[in-house]
């Protein structure tokens, strides 16, 4: 069965996360991939206002990782959003051990993170943002990995 | 020989010290994940315990892992300064023999399964035969807990699982009839100085990091658009 939501602008992208951050526990890593421009920070940006994050989401590229602290009552107080797309080496992905930072209360959301999946484990969920041809605007983001019965209903209930 | 061992491959951090004078000490410094903070003042503290100078060390074994990334990084760079600065030799251990060992001297024999946490439902595990020596069967690898109290679950073969790991992930290894805990959480210090002593002195200590071989395959091939 394939978890899928099919967003056709940038609001009902940061709806999509929005609705994906109810589904989050601590400890959780996922891995978005896509090309550029297909939607991954503004679907972080929609998860972090759901998780109760106040700061400003911007794409984290150049600083490879950012902390925000979240407020909800999932038990997540941070939100790790990292970017490993100019990573240089598989060192650099380890260096910021985010598979341990998770354990603290905190969820990581990694754009790019496919690159270097193996550094996280298999306990992660992917989601894959693939663009419609011909329409900018349009985007299909498919969810994988790791998926249990508890979070499978929720997320079938998630999908279009 | 003084032989000082650095332990830091678990939440825990701890240091073992053994001097010509007869002075020997293991020690639990701290349990949770404060090894940048205790590791370098507590092997300041040891050393005056033992009234020792750093440049009295004959050896310096590590815990190169497998297991919390933080801590490796703290305890070896720390192995590594001491041994620069005072030119004293570096010893490597790995965190599952330091299991394996233990359990040995604490009376253990037959299967052994050393699993260290790696986090997120996954362990580094190795298998040991125990008799009157420790005997690694299989390499260090990384797999989920289920999988690996799963593969024991309808086997008619008693063994033994301990390590945090197995600790952490208890309900999967409690499922397995014909298993035993033999209940450990840190790497012990006593084995890492009695295997240090023997061991011959390396180079360079590198820590094991049992995910990297396939994420530097996937890496170097990937397709950046």
């Amino acid at each position: 069965m394939a978890y899928q939501r099919v967003c056709a602008s940038d609001a009902a992208t940061v709806e999509a996360g929005a609705a994906l951050a109810a589904l989050l526990r601590p400890g959780d890593v996922v891995l978005l991939t896509g090309p550029l421009g297909a939607g991954k920070t503004t679907f972080v940006k929609g998860v972090a206002r759901a998780l109760g994050v106040v700061e400003r989401v911007t794409s984290p590229t150049f600083t490879m990782v950012r902390q925000h602290a979240a407020h909800n009552d999932q038990g997540i107080a941070t939100l790790h959003h990292a970017d490993v797309y100019r990573v240089d080496s598989i060192a650099e992905v380890r260096d910021l051990d985010l598979g341990e930072l998770v354990e603290e209360d905190a969820v990581a959301l990694v754009e790019w993170g496919e690159l270097a999946a193996a550094v996280f484990g298999r306990e992660v969920l992917t989601l894959d943002f693939v663009l419609d041809e011909g329409d900018e605007e349009t985007r299909r983001i498919v969810v994988g990995g790791a998926i249990d019965a508890a979070r499978a209903s929720a997320l079938a209930r998630w999908s279009d | 020989m003084n032989i000082l061992a650095i332990e830091t491959a678990t939440t825990a951090c701890a240091l073992g010290l053994r001097s010509d004078d007869g002075f020997e000490v293991g020690w639990v410094v701290d349990e949770d994940r404060r090894h940048t903070e205790v590791l370098a003042a507590s092997i300041s503290r040891l050393l005056r315990e033992a009234r020792l100078r750093a440049r009295d060390l004959d050896r310096v074994v590590v815990d190169r892992g497998p297991g919390l990334f933080t801590g490796l990084r703290v305890g070896l760079a720390t192995a590594l300064g001491l041994s620069e600065a005072t030119g004293c030799p570096l010893v490597g251990v790995t965190s599952l023999e330091l299991f394996a060992h233990a359990s040995h001297d604490s009376g253990t024999r037959g299967t052994l399964v050393c699993a260290v946490d790696g986090r997120r439902g996954e362990v580094f595990v190795q298998t040991f035969a125990l008799d009157e020596a420790v005997t690694p069967v299989d390499e260090p690898s990384v797999a989920r807990a289920h999988d690996v109290a799963a593969k024991w679950v309808g086997r008619d073969e008693p063994v033994t699982f301990t390590g945090d790991g197995v600790e952490r992930y208890l309900g999967d290894f409690a499922a397995v009839a014909r298993g035993v805990v033999d209940h450990q959480t840190v790497p012990s210090v006593a084995a890492s100085l009695s295997l240090g002593a023997t061991r011959p002195p390396v180079a360079r200590v590198e820590p094991l990091y049992l995910r990297d071989a396939d994420a530097v395959a996937n890496f170097t091939t990937r397709v950046r658009p």
